[in-house]
């Protein structure tokens, strides 16, 4: 389970995270909407303790992750996979090798032969088979997505993070990534927290929607629930109608 | 100490306090024995092998130039099979490690601050911590390890290159009596010169791995902030080789005395 209790973050005088309290059980999934630049992925780089908060906690499994160092933090990210916005493929190792990282890092030893398999596995739940020995500068964008998927998954983690998977991509390959997370999450039984501000996206992959605003969780219900919303904040959100205020000439 | 916030002198000594703090982070590591073999003997190629064009033309140019500097003065006071004496006592203790010190910094320093910075900007760290894996562990320990092997073998390479090209230029070049200056450089330079340098070579590789990777993991955002990680880790690698040779060679004066 993920908890965080009045999480709040500035950085220098931009305060970004004002006492967001949410909760996540195990199984769920999550997606996060909210506007560009409103904090959704710092308050994902804080579940996985990537961020330290300027106060209050952030709880996985019960246990309080704040206080820890980075060492005790290896034992708490053993039971994360997470999928950054711009892949994070190490650009020196090609697909295998990156995808087999965490398997070679890992206390429990892997034969070569158990190695290969399962990075064969994870690039084929991802739809990438035999791209072993391309390098990730030969890749597009949703491959490269893809691969880090391949990468988070391979060790099969407890919870997945994703850092707005679709970004970037076109519809096809927005359509495709997306019916991947559902895949995941329903194969690996994980629990997924997905960070977008796609709506199609957000109304597929999560059983529940937060949208953040305002520096703080400010609905938080059903898919079904959030897109009938009447709220105006929350309406205009999914509408994506811009306030006229806010239009610069 | 928080009227030193925000002043040069309070970053220089938080940047000192956070160098320390991982060269502390990177020994802990190192003796977990925990060390990525492949990854160690990656870093001794490319820091060893890849600089030895850098290290050859140093060490030869410095021994050459050394050697007929000396020369020309001593000529004038009929001491001229004292040259490769001087050459030998300067290349050993100072001019070899501090010459390819300084080089190995502008090859081997840049680079790590680039590589390790650009991982940074590109979340490739956090993508190392979220994969459990401690970066310090994974690229620190093994470039740290590998500087300070491999620039003491540099040095030894740098001190004979240096020597043997000023012995060419003394005795072909200037015409010195090739068996009296062998035997006046084997006379005066003694084994102690020789482990001041490669004392002194075996920290310098240290303060260029750790201010290279020091630098690359805090760099700021972007092509500028890799650019300016760059440029400082060579600059504060250079200017802290040479004034730690300072009080190195002071403080080692000081032990052989001591000990001798």
């Amino acid at each position: 389970m993920i908890e965080t209790r009045q999480l709040t973050k500035s950085f220098g005088s931009q305060k970004v995270l004002d006492g967001v309290n949410l909760r996540i059980e195990n199984g769920q999934s999550v997606a996060i909407i909210g506007r560009s630049g409103g904090g959704k992925s710092v308050l994902l780089k804080h579940l996985i303790a990537l961020l330290q908060p300027d106060s209050g906690d952030v709880l996985i499994d019960g246990e309080s992750i704040v206080r820890m160092n980075e060492r005790q933090l290896l034992r708490i990210r053993e039971k994360f996979g997470m999928v950054f916005q711009g892949a994070a493929l190490f650009d020196s190792m090609s697909v295998a090798e990156n995808v087999a990282f965490p398997l070679v890092r890992k206390k429990k030893k892997y034969t070569p032969g158990e190695i290969e398999k399962r990075v064969a596995q994870a690039l084929e739940v991802v739809d990438l088979p035999g791209t072993q020995k391309k390098n990730p500068a030969e890749l597009s964008g949703g491959m490269r997505k893809r691969v880090g998927l391949a990468r988070a998954i391979v060790y099969e983690p407890q919870i997945l993070l994703y850092d707005e998977p679709t970004t970037g991509l076109d519809p096809i390959m927005s359509d495709s990534i997306d019916k991947l997370i559902i895949r995941v999450r329903d194969h690996f039984k994980v629990t997924s927290v997905v960070v977008t501000h796609d709506m199609r996206s957000a109304r597929r992959v999560g059983n529940r929607v937060l949208m953040l605003h305002e520096k703080k969780i400010y609905a938080n219900a059903p898919p079904e629930e959030f897109f009938a919303s009447q709220d105006p904040v929350v309406r205009q959100f999914i509408d994506g109608v811009a306030d006229p205020q806010e239009i610069l000439f | 100490m928080k009227f030193l916030a925000g002043t040069w002198v309070g970053d220089w000594l938080t940047g000192l306090g956070r160098i320390a703090a991982l060269a502390r982070e990177a020994f802990a590591s190192f003796l977990t024995l925990k060390v990525a073999w492949r990854d160690l003997l990656f870093q001794i190629y490319f820091i060893g092998i890849k600089s030895q064009s850098v290290v050859i033309i140093t060490g030869g140019f410095t021994g050459m130039v050394l050697g007929a500097q000396t020369y020309f003065q001593f000529h004038k006071i009929k001491m001229d099979t004292a040259t490769l004496a001087v050459v030998g006592v300067s290349m050993c203790s100072e001019l070899g490690p501090v010459l390819t010190a300084l080089m190995v910094a502008g090859r081997v320093g840049a680079a790590i601050a680039a590589e390790i910075g650009t991982m940074r900007v590109t979340e490739q760290i956090d993508a190392l911590r979220t994969l459990a894996t401690h970066p310090v562990d994974y690229l620190v320990v093994p470039r740290l390890l590998a500087s300070t092997i491999a620039l003491p073998l540099l040095t030894i390479e740098s001190i004979s290159i240096g020597i043997g090209a000023s012995y060419l230029v003394g005795v072909y070049l200037l015409g010195i009596d090739p068996v009296y200056s062998w035997s006046n450089m084997l006379k005066y330079t003694g084994n102690i010169d020789l482990a001041f340098g490669l004392i002194k070579a075996f920290v310098y590789g240290g303060i260029i791995a750790l201010i290279g990777c020091y630098k690359g993991m805090s760099c700021g955002v972007g092509a500028q902030g890799v650019g300016r990680a760059t440029t400082e880790a060579v600059v504060y690698s250079s200017i802290t080789i040479l004034i730690t040779n300072f009080f190195l060679t002071l403080a080692l004066q000081r032990v052989a005395v001591m000990v001798l």
